[in-house]
């Protein structure tokens, strides 16, 4: 029984926000920016965990993991949009459809190469530390700040980069861009990459709490389309901060109160309702 | 071509197309003759994902609604059909008439509440998409934790059920090759319903909005009722098509809701070919069949080999199986 005192409600909200900016992020970049619904984010989490597994196992640090596995997740995401995805951009659609195809076959894939076993793998930071008076684990304190680093990075990087204006430019008339002399399809590809690279360093970030298993990233596929849709992909990082705090967040306060799993069906099923109520996301508009 | 030519090329091609599906429906009548009883009833269980496809082939081929959701109805007809013999709502008349019967409603209801709830707020296309995969990711997770109600991961136990007209005869179908019969006929006219629909003015009426909602809209259409109302049809479906397959597997579980089994009919119907009610149905008898067979040839190789396939036809091959023989063999398109 977790007793109900508030420094751990408001720690849990915290942590689950945080765990779901790290992982919707990299769907909410692509989805905003590409209008591309990426079905695969999930698979792609996993693979992250994955490596994540294989660095540790090999004898190195998961600090290592956390650089190797977005640029090998970016390099998947490199493959799917060569061959398959830049074909499809004027059928989103047919879009979301393979890439369902994709993360079937990224996680039979993984199932091949590493078994259907989960895998555990190791924590660096596993002594809780006393704040306010309660023990918190340290590893979800950093992810905490992983959460804020990435946020700050994306912002940083669409406002002030030369990639981020072309970016914002393709995003706001991609013909007009295309004119202008930005190369529209190397945007999307990169854009495309980013996403995919985010959703690696997702999957490295939660292995040391969940493993790493070839339904990993399942949960987190449903839950990230949920913040990103409630969201809205108007303002995307206001939108990515305040889906996680409301998908997340609120989910992790109810199971205070309920089961876990009631607790996340009486979010899921608000979120519908929101949607239903404002299809442009909670903080639409531009 | 003159008017008239091509009127009768309509016509030919409409009895060609008659002509394929009255064939296809012989050979199946016919078929437990040289079936052994156990491919009876893996037979019979294509027939039920059939009708499911179908359901979803009627949704997403003739008025352009893709439900990543469909399982949830298929699940929700065949936990009735469990509770139907558990707990016996009607006291004296065969469990199994009344969940065939309460199957459709409720289900169909749901899809009716479903339907009215986004179709009037104009949630459509990738975001319709997104919260009919929530809603059976839902339905899973409270069939795996509720489980005084639905029995959790063991699931629930039902017999299989039995034909009977009070105080004349009850007979337990409980041979392999009868149910087929049932599952067929169930199919059969599952088929004729959805044809009876994309072939009315109804159904001219749905094409016209896949084809273009807002013209349909300022035309004068009620858009969202017509979507609303084939919703309705298609959540009925799926539900007789689970309540039929509960009690021919003898066992519902969670998965049977669930998120996988939702995802998967998308596959079948766009291998089959999404633009035609027959395309619906080839694919997830062809997509079964395959997986029964390859997967005690290749094992788990059998999903990547699945996923491959489905990548080639979302890109290159977007008629499916069953569009590319009927172009190439002039079977017109009331398939």
């Amino acid at each position: 029984m977790v007793a109900l005192d508030f420094a751990s409600i408001i720690s849990q909200t915290l942590f689950a926000t945080s765990i779901l900016i790290v992982a919707a992020l990299g769907l909410a970049i692509i989805f905003g920016m590409m209008g591309v619904i990426n079905l695969a984010h999930g698979a792609l989490i996993t693979a992250g965990a994955y490596v994540a597994y294989a660095v540790t196992n090999a004898g190195l640090s998961l600090w290592v993991a956390f650089l190797v596995a977005p640029i090998v997740v970016a390099l998947i995401g490199l493959v799917m949009e060569r061959t398959v995805i830049n074909r499809l951009y004027d059928r989103p659609v047919d879009t979301l459809l393979a890439t369902w195809g994709f993360a079937l076959v990224i996680q039979e894939l993984i199932k091949v190469i590493f078994g259907t076993s989960s895998q555990s793998v190791p924590n660096p930071y596993s002594t809780p530390v006393q704040v306010l008076g309660s023990n918190l684990p340290q590893y979800r304190i950093f992810l905490v700040g992983l959460a804020v680093a990435l946020l700050v990075v994306t912002y940083v990087t669409f406002k002030y980069t030369d990639f981020g204006i072309k970016s914002r430019a393709v995003i706001q008339n991609d013909e007009m861009a295309g004119m202008l002399g930005t190369n529209v399809r190397f945007v999307y590809m990169v854009t495309f990459m980013i996403g995919a690279g985010l959703a690696g360093l997702a999957g490295a970030a939660v292995s040391p709490i969940v493993g790493a298993d070839p339904r990993t990233g399942l949960g987190y596929l449903v839950q990230s389309f949920f913040v990103v849709i409630v969201g809205g992909t108007g303002q995307l990082l206001a939108g990515t901060l305040g889906g996680s705090g409301l998908i997340g967040g609120s989910a992790a306060a109810l199971s205070f109160v309920s089961s876990q799993t009631l607790a996340q069906t009486v979010v899921f099923a608000l979120a519908i309702v929101v949607i239903r109520l404002k299809p442009e996301g909670l903080f639409g508009g531009q | 071509m003159s008017y008239i030519d091509r009127t009768k090329g309509a016509v030919q091609h409409a009895s060609m197309s008659k002509k394929v599906i009255l064939g296809a429906t012989a050979v199946a009548f016919l078929l437990p003759l040289v079936l052994q009883p156990y491919l009876a009833f893996l037979t019979a269980q294509y027939y039920l994902f059939a009708l499911l496809g179908l359901s979803l082939g009627l949704l997403w081929g003739y008025v352009g609604i893709l439900s990543f959701g469909q399982a949830a109805f298929f699940g929700l007809g065949a936990y009735i059909m469990a509770w139907s013999f558990k707990y016996t709502f009607v006291p004296g008349i065969n469990p199994a008439y009344v969940a065939l019967l309460l199957a459709p409603l409720v289900t169909g209801g749901a899809a009716g509440l479903l339907g009215w709830f986004l179709f009037y707020s104009d949630v459509k296309d990738v975001y319709f998409v997104i919260i009919t995969l929530a809603l059976s990711v839902i339905l899973e997770q409270l069939a795996v934790s509720v489980s005084s109600i639905f029995g959790g991961f063991n699931g629930i136990y039902l017999p299989r059920m039995a034909v009977s007209i009070p105080g004349v005869f009850n007979y337990q179908l409980s041979n392999d090759r009868l149910f087929y019969y049932v599952a067929l006929l169930a199919l059969v006219g599952g088929y004729m319903v959805c044809r009876r629909i994309v072939d009315s003015d109804f159904g001219e009426t749905l094409l016209a909005i896949k084809e273009n909602e807002t013209r349909t809209k300022s035309l004068g259409y009620n858009t969202a009722r017509y979507k609303t109302q084939v919703f309705v049809v298609a959540g009925a479906l799926a539900g007789v098509a689970g309540a039929l397959y509960a009690t021919l597997a003898q066992f519902v579980s969670p998965p049977l809701t669930g998120f996988v089994l939702s995802t998967e009919v998308v596959i079948w119907v766009a291998v089959g070919g999404r633009s035609l009610l027959l395309g619906a149905v080839v694919g997830s008898l062809l997509v079964n069949a395959a997986s029964t067979v390859l997967s005690s040839l290749v094992a788990s190789r059998y999903i990547l080999i699945l996923g491959l396939i489905f990548i080639a036809v979302v890109v290159v091959f977007r008629k499916g199986i069953v569009g590319y023989v009927a172009d190439r063999y002039d079977w017109g398109d009331k398939l």
